[in-house]
């Protein structure tokens, strides 16, 4: 907990005039209070049971407002028109200043970008897709079963992402521990490079792909992106750079950390082991579960005018945090919300967002999951949390498990 | 294109919509009260609409997966159920007529 001091240091905001002090909590949104003890989602629905109100309001990370009811951030994500994607990132000064083309635009300016992203990534390509992707998941698989352990998170999550998109994008294979370099740098920069250089390198070796896609356009998630109008007009080159790289980056540390909350859960429990080890047709649905029960984005919408919320006036310009956190955990959404029942019906969260910028990549996600979870089940059905290790949960806009050691008994 | 959508007890209304997105997100993002609870991802069945018979043989097959949720609905019909999450809109569906069901509206 080292890096916090600096965290803590950090001056609060005054309390606005617009903000009833009934509805002042004390809640960063990086560093939630006990999430060491109870974990990530435990941590934000004792916020959301911990008030009467729809909405609250925090000094930390600037000042900013918080939905709390699953309905109530799915409605925000269903009306740009009041909550806008202009700034998506606490704390707003640094939500202002980075994010890829179309994920800060309103309608109508993101409608013809995001046609693109659905071309590229949507339904009809991950249905195609799919061997590839078992393809990759069984190859890692094949290589860690026999080693009876592993660090989930290192050695599956954050390998298979990557090495899916390499083969989407029709990169040769040796290229992947640059292009992870400068993701990683993307997604999680630790201050070597600024975000200019790493941006700067990874457009130097994409652009030539790009020249090449355009000449010779195959079926590759590059040729799909960049063979592409925007309303008529054809795409600037800042504009598939930004496309292709946007696609590189929404698709990792989501999946990433989805991926390892998804296998710590299973580690845990037995019983939800074998009802999938028993019936991997089961698999889909579980999938669906385990995205309602273990969201992982926190993001937030710029308030566009003032508009009433909850007996609130927001002010145009407030931000609000949206946390995709508590859709599925929310128990006016889901009866007994942080139990995991394969079996439920009704099933309702907003853990790929709503609204016009709901996930682009949801189908493709829930997709890399399953494949993952079969292929993992069939090698390797009994699995256990590395006896003595901790797992700590990190909140933000994209929440994190640290470290997953698991291990198994070698066949 | 264009979508004909009836709503139960609130009347019919015409949106327009855009090739390449599907029929939940067309009619989510003109403000219809479509439910989709879980966003699109062939998960809940609440966006469940009948397709008007002069539509319905022109959509893409239904899989497997859709017709197992279609089929756990109070208001299925085989002849015109679907997930309006699963149908992409296309200009060659232009004109398209469905109503929303009782279990696909927001609550
Ligand atoms: C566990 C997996 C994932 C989760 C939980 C997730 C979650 C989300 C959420 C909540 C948003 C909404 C952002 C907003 O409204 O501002 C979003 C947007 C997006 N996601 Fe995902 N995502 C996942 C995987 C993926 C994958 C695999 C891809 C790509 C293949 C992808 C591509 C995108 C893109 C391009 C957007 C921006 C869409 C737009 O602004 O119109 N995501 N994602
Ligand atoms: S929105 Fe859930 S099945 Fe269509």
């Amino acid at each position: 907990m080292t890096d916090n001091v600096a965290e803590m240091a950090k001056p609060l905001a005054d309390v606005p005039s617009n903000v009833p002090a009934d509805r002042v909590v004390d809640f960063d949104i990086f560093n939630p209070p006990e999430i060491d003890e109870i974990g990530l989602h435990e941590a934000w629905v004792k916020l959301q049971q911990s008030t009467p109100h729809e909405v609250v309001w925090t000094p930390h990370n600037e000042g900013h407002w918080i939905a709390l009811r699953g309905k109530r951030v799915r409605a925000m994500y269903r009306d740009p028109d009041h909550f806008s994607s202009h700034v998506i990132w606490l704390p707003k000064s640094e939500g202002l200043q980075y994010g890829l083309v179309p994920t800060r635009l309103d309608p109508p300016q993101h409608t013809p970008f995001r046609e693109v992203l659905n071309n590229a990534i949507g339904i009809t390509v991950t249905k195609e897709v799919e061997p590839i992707v078992r393809e990759v998941a069984v190859e890692i698989i094949e290589d860690l079963a026999p080693r009876g352990a592993c660090n989930f998170t290192e050695d599956y999550a954050k390998q298979f992402p990557v090495r899916v998109f390499l083969k989407l994008l029709d990169i040769p294979y040796e290229d992947v521990a640059d292009v992870k370099k400068w993701v990683d740098q993307m997604t999680r920069p630790d201050g070597s490079m600024s975000m200019e250089e790493v941006m700067e390198n990874f457009f130097r070796y994409v652009d030539p792909i790009i020249d090449d896609r355009i000449a010779n356009p195959g079926e590759d998630l590059i040729s799909r992106v960049v063979n592409n109008d925007i309303d008529g007009r054809p795409m600037t080159r800042a504009e598939m750079r930004g496309l292709v790289s946007l696609l590189l980056v929404a698709g990792l540390d989501t999946v990433v950390n989805a991926l390892s909350f998804f296998m710590e859960f299973l580690a845990r429990s037995a019983s939800h082991r074998h009802e999938l080890v028993e019936n991997p047709k089961k698999i889909r649905l579980a999938v669906e579960e385990l995205f309602r029960r273990f969201p992982v984005v926190a993001e937030a919408r710029m308030v566009k005018v003032d508009t009433q919320v909850d007996g609130v006036t927001m002010k145009a310009g407030d931000m609000v945090c949206v946390p995709t956190i508590l859709g599925g955990t929310d128990d006016q959404m889901n009866k007994c919300p942080m139990q995991v029942d394969f079996n439920r019906k009704d099933t309702s969260h907003v853990t790929f967002g709503d609204g016009p910028h709901i996930c682009a990549g949801q189908h493709f996600a829930r997709q890399e999951a399953r494949v993952t979870i079969e292929e993992w089940l069939k090698r390797i059905p009994e699995f256990e949390i590395a006896p003595g290790s901790k797992i700590q949960h990190k909140s933000g806009i994209v929440c994190t498990v640290e470290d997953l050691p698991l291990v198994w008994k070698v066949k | 294109m264009k979508i004909k959508v009836a709503i139960p007890e609130r009347g019919e209304t015409e949106i327009e919509a855009r090739s390449g997105w599907t029929v939940m997100e067309a009619l989510r993002d003109a403000g219809i009260p479509i439910a989709a609870r879980c966003g699109g991802g062939c998960a809940c069945a609440s966006c469940h609409v009948h397709i008007d018979p002069a539509f319905f043989g022109k959509l893409a097959p239904v899989s497997e997966d859709e017709t197992d949720l279609l089929e756990s609905s109070d208001h299925y019909d085989v002849g015109a159920s679907r997930l309006s999450c699963q149908i992409i809109c296309d200009d060659a569906l232009d004109g398209l007529a469905l109503s929303l069901q009782p279990d696909s509206l927001e609550d």
